[in-house]
């Protein structure tokens, strides 16, 4: 049984931080917003459907974004502070610690899609309508944990590379444009379809998509409970693959000891 | 001439030490990679939504251009503004305030290299635009895009030294660096004209000048000779020269009152 | 288990290495070669020895942050390498220095995070942290930022953090390093009231009035290896026989030390001074004949008084690790 107590403790200490401290304002506000805003600019035209695919593109990328800067960054973080040693000496395995930071940095970009929509309705004067509110907030609430995963994943994996703040830089816009969430997938070069159908937020995207009552454009359309199967299944494979990756970091950092070092 | 010599030799041995720190911390192909990245994925992702959204006020090779330019705001304002917060986080800035040395010397020395990197980098994303979305360099005027860059990379430069006096008393000057790293991106006309923001806003983009430099830039491309753009060129010299006598003026003022806060070492 | 809380036997720790240019694999010199302890239950158990000397490597080993590449060791009857997670739930470990803190976010806070992963019940955490907070000192700075603490407060919040799971072993890795006399003072009566608590305590240092003022039984590691085992009487017994002659001087000479030393039977010299007079400390291995060859190569300086004197823990540490014993 998960140590909730972890969780829910990492998820508030989190909330401390970004509190106490301005600078994540950048990743999980100031760039994804930056990003939505100027997309909506270059539209000629900005009917209802083009603010409602930026308004969900935004939080996508709001979470995306925060989970890769912020949850990748996190298990460093704790090396350049000098509490990871703290961290693992305690009953509660890492992964539990880090999971409650991932959730709440996934939520916290939702933030962006808030103000695009707060710009939409008072700027741009176009209002917006959810087809299906209830479907819609499962969908997210799921892409939720599916980026918070991602972001699980990106803490252990950036402690075994030195190439993390280029990771980060390469991966941010190019795993957001094969999301679907800002550029329909089929306008995309057929090449890149596979790459998006393993990315799991791309399906949670098409969900969330029908929900609002924006057509589907998913080049393989199942439909919403089809989309939020495979999410799940795709969600289930990172979990697995961040657990054995955790383990393998934990045997790594009691065998050589040099975690504690940054 | 003795005071000349010793500002050279503050100026050479502060590049160099921020050359080795650099180098330490990552290989130089990385470095660059991550250098690049920032720009081109800009570049790749503007293009595209520009290619999306279909009947644009802009064409995709003006995109490309103003996104290759503004690719130097990351060394010139961003690299440039965390030089003091580097310092703090080492704990050497309290060592280099205590030296009989100006400390704005030291700051453009380290500087120095980022200065070079930034042009670099615009160099490296106009090649990019010419092979990956077939911008056309056949009219350019060589003299006028050399110019362009020179002039954009001081201009942004003083932005980015001004900013980083600011960090040597405030706590997170990198987060009003970061405003600037998007600024651009929204004022400057890099993706859509400038017209299309509110009129409000407009003033905005008139004291910045990566405005002066995205527009310079696409009619250098165009062929435009040094003599047409010499508007621009010479708005953009004024704008840096302003902002690197306030960025100065404000070095002082920051200098003492962090002396008298004592948050030089807080970070 | 009877009353042995920790069993250490041969244990071992080679770190593993990458070579950078080749990328090969190697590991490195033992850090810690061949250690075999008992500490007992209630105990403080000190640790002795120069830097770089294998200490912290034994605490990580013990702590179950390291696994060891030989040997192997118990803490509460469970193996550190099985069943590290049984073992996490009943110690915890203290560290000195500035790092190992949340400094954005206030001291209850940060004793909160860690209770949290400790799964203690939200009622007692609470009760428990107020309490600790009034212990160590921490009440009125409590909701403070840890940024804000001082060098001396970092440390009690650091040795409340260690307290938070109320354990029953308790590493303490130089807990007082940096820290000024007072400071450390209060840090040590901490450490003497966990043990009248009936916490057992492993404690590392390299201050030797610390050790004496603390331990019920010492080792000196040096090298990876333990060089010397026993109480305090016990070591100092040790070094009885190269007894310790005292000699203030003035107008003294850095030649004067190379001289001394020099003499048949002068194991080692230390030497302090101030404005006034300097104070040599010098171990021989027959104090009663010793006397007079050392007065005899003094005589260029003024002296004082030349005095025959007791060892203390520092001199038997000082003939231990520099291996002049």
């Amino acid at each position: 049984m998960p140590n909730l107590y972890a969780i829910t403790g990492s998820f508030k200490k989190q909330a401390l931080d970004f509190i106490a401290d301005p600078q994540w304002i950048i990743p999980s506000l100031v760039a994804p917003f930056t990003f939505t805003l100027v997309t909506l600019m270059i539209y000629p035209e900005r009917d209802a459907s083009i603010v409602l695919y930026a308004v969900l593109g935004g939080g996508i990328l709001g979470m995306w974004s925060n989970s890769l800067r912020a949850s990748g960054f996190s298990i460093n973080y704790d090396r350049m502070v000098g509490t990871l040693e703290s961290l693992m000496v305690t009953p509660t395995p890492l992964m539990e610690v880090i999971a409650g930071r991932a959730i709440w940095n996934a939520l916290i970009g939702l933030l962006n899609s808030l103000l695009v929509f707060i710009l939409a309705e008072v700027v741009f004067q176009t209002s917006i309508r959810l087809a299906d509110p209830l479907m819609f907030f499962i969908a997210l609430a799921i892409i939720l944990l599916s980026l918070s995963t991602i972001g699980l994943f990106l803490a252990a994996f950036f402690v075994f590379t030195r190439a993390s703040s280029v990771l980060t830089q390469i991966l941010e816009l190019p795993i957001f444009i094969i999301s679907g969430a800002m550029i329909p997938i089929n306008l995309m070069p057929s090449w890149s379809w596979p790459l998006s159908f393993t990315f799991g937020p791309f399906w949670g995207v098409d969900a969330l998509q029908i929900a609002a009552g924006v057509s589907s454009t998913s080049p393989i359309p199942v439909g919403y409970a089809g989309d939020l199967l495979i999410l799940f299944a795709i969600t289930a494979v990172y979990l697995t693959l961040t657990w054995m990756l955790f383990k393998k970091m934990d045997g790594k950092a009691r065998e050589s000891g040099s975690l504690g070092r940054y | 001439m003795g005071f000349i010599r010793q500002e050279v030799t503050v100026l050479k041995s502060a590049s160099g030490v921020s050359l080795r720190s650099l180098f330490a911390a990552v290989p130089w192909w990385l470095w660059l990679i991550q250098l690049v990245t920032i720009g081109l994925t800009q570049m790749i992702y503007f293009v595209l939504m520009t290619s999306v959204a279909g009947d644009t006020t802009m064409s995709i090779s003006e995109v490309a251009l103003g996104n290759a330019l503004q690719a130097v705001t990351y060394s010139t304002v961003f690299a440039v503004c965390s030089i003091p917060g580097d310092e703090k986080h080492s704990g050497t800035l309290p060592l280099v305030m205590n030296a009989p040395t100006k400390l704005h010397s030291v700051i453009i020395g380290k500087s120095l290299f980022h200065i070079a990197a930034g042009m670099m980098t615009v160099v490296i994303s106009l090649t990019f635009a010419a092979l990956v979305f077939g911008v056309s360099f056949a009219e350019v005027d060589a003299l006028s895009l050399s110019m362009v860059i020179l002039v954009t990379t001081f201009a942004m430069t003083g932005f980015g030294l001004m900013l980083s006096s600011i960090g040597i008393y405030m706590r997170s000057s990198i987060l009003l660096a970061s405003f600037f790293l998007y600024i651009g991106l929204i004022f400057c006309g890099v993706n859509f004209p400038v017209s299309h923001l509110p009129s409000f806003l407009q003033p905005i983009s008139a004291v910045l000048p990566m405005t002066y430099g995205v527009h310079s830039l696409r009619m250098a491309v165009e062929g435009a000779a040094v003599l047409d753009i010499a508007q621009d060129l010479v708005l953009m010299l004024a704008i840096g020269s302003i902002m690197l006598l306030i960025g100065f003026l404000m070095l002082r003022l920051f200098e003492r009152l962090a002396r008298i806060k004592g948050s030089y070492e807080m970070f | 288990m009877g009353d042995r809380v920790i069993v250490a036997e041969d244990l071992v720790k080679c770190y593993p290495r990458t070579n950078g240019k080749s990328g090969e694999k190697k590991t490195s010199k033992p850090a810690v070669d061949g250690v075999s302890f008992e500490i007992r239950k209630g105990q403080i158990f000190g640790l002795l020895g120069p830097n770089g000397a294998g200490k912290t490597t034994t605490i990580k080993m013990l702590g179950t942050l390291l696994i060891p590449t030989s040997g192997g060791a118990t803490v509460l009857d469970h193996d550190i390498v099985k069943d590290y997670m049984e073992i996490r739930k009943r110690i915890n470990i203290i560290s000195g220095g500035d790092r190992g803190l949340y400094y954005r976010i206030s001291g209850r806070q940060n004793l909160r995070f860690f209770s949290d992963l400790y799964r203690i019940p939200r009622r007692l955490r609470d009760v428990r942290i107020e309490e600790l907070l009034q212990k160590v000192g921490l009440e009125k700075a409590a909701d403070q930022r840890v940024e804000e603490y001082s060098r001396g407060m970092k440390q009690r919040l650091h040795i409340a953090r260690g307290l938070v799971n109320d354990p029953d072993i308790l590493f303490l890795d130089e807990p007082t390093i940096g820290l000024d006399p007072e400071i450390s003072r209060e840090v040590r009566g901490m450490v003497r009231d966990m043990s009248k608590d009936g916490k057992t305590l492993l404690l590392t240092t390299h201050n030797m009035n610390e050790a004496e003022e603390l331990c019920d039984d010492i080792n000196i590691i040096v090298g990876g290896k333990i060089v010397a085992k026993g109480t305090i009487a016990e070591l100092k017994e040790a070094v009885r026989k190269k007894s310790v002659i005292e000699a203030e001087v003035r107008r003294m000479t850095p030649d004067v030390i190379e001289a001394v030393h020099s003499i048949d039977g002068v194991l080692n010299v230390a030497c302090s001074s101030d404005a006034y007079r300097s104070i040599l400390r010098i171990q021989v291995a027959d104090g009663q004949d010793m006397v007079l060859p050392i007065a005899k190569r003094l005589e260029n300086c003024r002296i004082i008084r030349v005095s025959r004197e007791e060892p203390t823990l520092e001199d038997a540490y000082m003939s231990m690790v520099i291996g002049d014993a």
